[in-house]
């Protein structure tokens, strides 16, 4: 092959030893025609040989890779101290299939899988090695394209609206600008700010987090600025402010929405000049810590009503992120369940498998009002009283069958289905504006059908009556 | 001024995403007025920044960088020139006198965007003093090496997809 016989004629000429690839022709035929990427390296680290598919997998042609340490072309996580041809040579045995990636030109993450062997001369020598590579891309690509990329961080969904928010979530991270994030109560607020956090360059310093509507007003300002000495009564020496302690990392107000006008005004100055005074004292301090605040109030309305300043709503929403209800992303629900048994089991040492269908049936058709933290607490409820095997609905609360007192206490199939009868129907009166002709139309049935589920069901003939809204 | 080299048994780290020694050199007018070692923790690629962002350094002489961890960097307002290799010391001279431009300390497979670089603002034969005052935080990111060309690529892949 010419090629090769003219890079290891150059490979020689820049001072590297005798080249490893010392292969007969018809070798070296068979690594051209492969599709996994392989390269030999002398006994000084540089490469000896690289074929086809390692030029196609990493764009560098052949003749650039030749004599270089083997480090520099593959550019993989792997190199350096961890080295799997390093430990290949150290202790003689092979390695098969170690997953990392390599950086390519364009600064993109390869991921590949490498495969390591020692190379000896016909009298036993070691006189180098070679690496099989093997481009995961596409495999990788199919896999999330599966599975969707369902965890960052400690935030777990597979709803598209939260898949949006996962791809600009670490791009959000890298800027130091203030977050807003909106949900309703339990939606995982303090998580996502939590998980901004580290995902940011910051993660490595504090992340703090005050709770704005738990404190009276007098004390949320000395707990965010801090104190000197003598500023009161009882302030005996300095105490440091949640801001001072969150110093060049995050500082997370949650319940934003609750703080009165006048330390509205305090926290629009930290905002925009980066600097307040602690109480009593006659300086400003600086501060660098990253903002991340979040409500579950309708700011806008609360702007409108002249009980939260304009001027802070503006400077607080330049990155907003929206968390939807469970309610609107019920395919999380198998699997939030499956991360809460997860983690439930490792907290309580039990041995909990998972759920069973009737179960997962009745709490997709659950609304969810306090939304994952609601569903949390139903899994550690159930983990009361189950210890092992899969969670049923004996194990689930008699709330969850509020329109079937009848049924109340038995776990059956028939259970669930009633209740995901019911709920379907309450559903589409409740959309139709309790026009039960509208209703049973949209469910596919005739009214009279409607009237005799409902009377099987033991749901009561709504009092609003939709026949005369139009 | 300040620039950190990763590097990793005495030549520059083959990857910044896991390099854990960095000399950090301080310079006035091309010469060396101190040098700082600076241990990095295994960890988030991006936490490797933060130790440069706390020495104030400017610069970033570097491997190969991926581009999420590129553009934090720039987002702290240090300038990246990556895919750069060869002995520490080497690069370290060639650096501080303004003559890293060119293919002898591009990594492989690197070498024919030095050409294409021509069009943006060169690094070629400019001090790194100069160099910090040209590059606006904006243009931080174009104007290491690959930027223009790697940015076209993306594109066209984005188009492609």
């Amino acid at each position: 092959m010419p090629e090769a016989t003219s890079d290891e004629g150059r490979a020689t000429a820049m001072g590297t030893k005798k080249p490893a690839n010392t292969t007969p022709a018809s070798t070296e035929a068979i690594l051209e025609s492969i599709s996994d990427g392989v390269f030999t390296v002398d006994r000084d680290w540089n490469v000896a040989s690289f074929n086809r598919a390692a030029e196609e997998i990493t764009g560098i042609p052949r003749r650039e890779a030749i004599g270089r340490p083997c480090s520099e072309v593959l550019r993989s996580n792997m190199c350096g101290d961890h080295c799997p041809l390093q430990q290949t040579l150290t202790s003689g045995r092979p390695i098969i299939g170690r997953s990392g990636y390599f950086i390519n030109a364009d600064g993109d993450r390869i991921p590949i899988s490498i495969s390591t062997a020692v190379l000896r001369d016909s009298g036993g020598t070691v006189i180098g090695g070679a690496e099989t590579f093997r481009d995961l891309s596409e495999v990788e690509a199919l896999r999330q394209e599966l599975n969707g990329k369902a965890h960052v961080g400690d935030l777990t969904s597979r709803s598209p609206v939260m898949q949006k928010l996962f791809a600009i979530l670490p791009a959000i991270a890298a800027s130091p600008s203030t977050v807003l994030v909106l949900g309703e109560t339990g939606t995982g607020k303090e998580l996502v700010a939590h998980t901004l956090h580290d995902l940011s360059p910051r993660s490595r310093r504090p992340f703090i987090a005050v709770n704005c509507g738990a404190l009276p007003d007098t004390l949320l300002e000395s707990e965010l600025f801090g104190y000197k000495a003598g500023a009161f009564t009882g302030a005996a020496k300095d105490k440091q402010g949640r801001f001072a302690l969150a110093e060049g990392g995050t500082i997370f107000l949650d319940e934003i929405g609750d703080i009165t006008p006048a330390l509205q005004v305090r926290l629009l100055r930290v905002l925009q000049e980066k600097c307040y005074e602690p109480l009593g004292a006659v300086r400003s301090e600086t501060t660098n810590a990253r903002v991340v605040v979040a409500t579950n109030r309708d700011l806008t309305a609360l702007v409108k009503k002249d009980l939260f300043r304009e001027d802070l709503y503006y400077r607080i929403n330049i990155i907003r992120i929206e968390l939807p209800a469970l309610r609107h992303r019920k395919e999380d629900i198998p699997l939030l369940v499956d991360r809460f048994i997860d983690r439930f089991n490792r907290r309580q040492q039990k041995a909990v498998t998972g759920i069973s269908t009737e179960a997962l049936s009745l709490l997709m058709t659950h609304d969810w009002p306090g939304n994952i933290r609601e569903l949390e607490n139903l899994v550690e409820r159930a983990f009361i009283l189950c210890t092992e095997g899969n969670i049923d609905l004996a194990h689930l609360p008699g709330e969850l069958l509020p329109h079937h007192p009848a049924t109340a206490g038995k776990s059956n199939l028939r259970t669930v289905r009633s209740t995901v009868d019911a709920q379907a129907i309450q559903t589409a009166l409740e959309r139709n504006g309790f026009n039960r002709l509208a209703a049973a139309r949209e469910l596919g049935i005739h009214k009279t059908t409607l009237f005799r589920r409902l009377k099987k069901l033991g749901i009561p003939l709504p009092v609003k009556d939709g026949r005369n809204r139009r | 001024m300040k620039t950190a080299f990763p590097y990793w048994r005495h030549r520059i780290a083959p990857v910044f995403d896991t390099a854990r020694q960095i000399l950090v050199v301080t310079s006035d007018a091309g010469m060396t007025t101190g040098k700082t070692e600076v241990t990095l923790a295994d960890g988030h690629p991006t936490a490797k920044l933060l130790p440069l962002v706390e020495l104030q350094v400017d610069s970033l002489v570097c491997g190969a960088i991926s581009s999420q961890v590129r553009q934090m960097a720039v987002f702290y307002g240090i300038t990246v020139v990556p895919f750069i290799a060869g002995d520490l010391d080497a690069i370290v001279r060639l650096w501080l006198a303004g003559k890293l431009a060119g293919d002898a300390n591009a990594m492989p497979g690197c070498r024919r965007r030095w050409g294409r670089r021509s069009r943006d603002a060169s690094l070629e034969n400019v001090a790194p003093e100069e160099l910090k005052a040209q590059n606006e935080p904006q243009d931080r990111l174009r104007i290491a090496r690959h930027g223009r060309h790697s940015a076209c690529q993306a594109a066209a892949r984005r188009r492609k997809i």
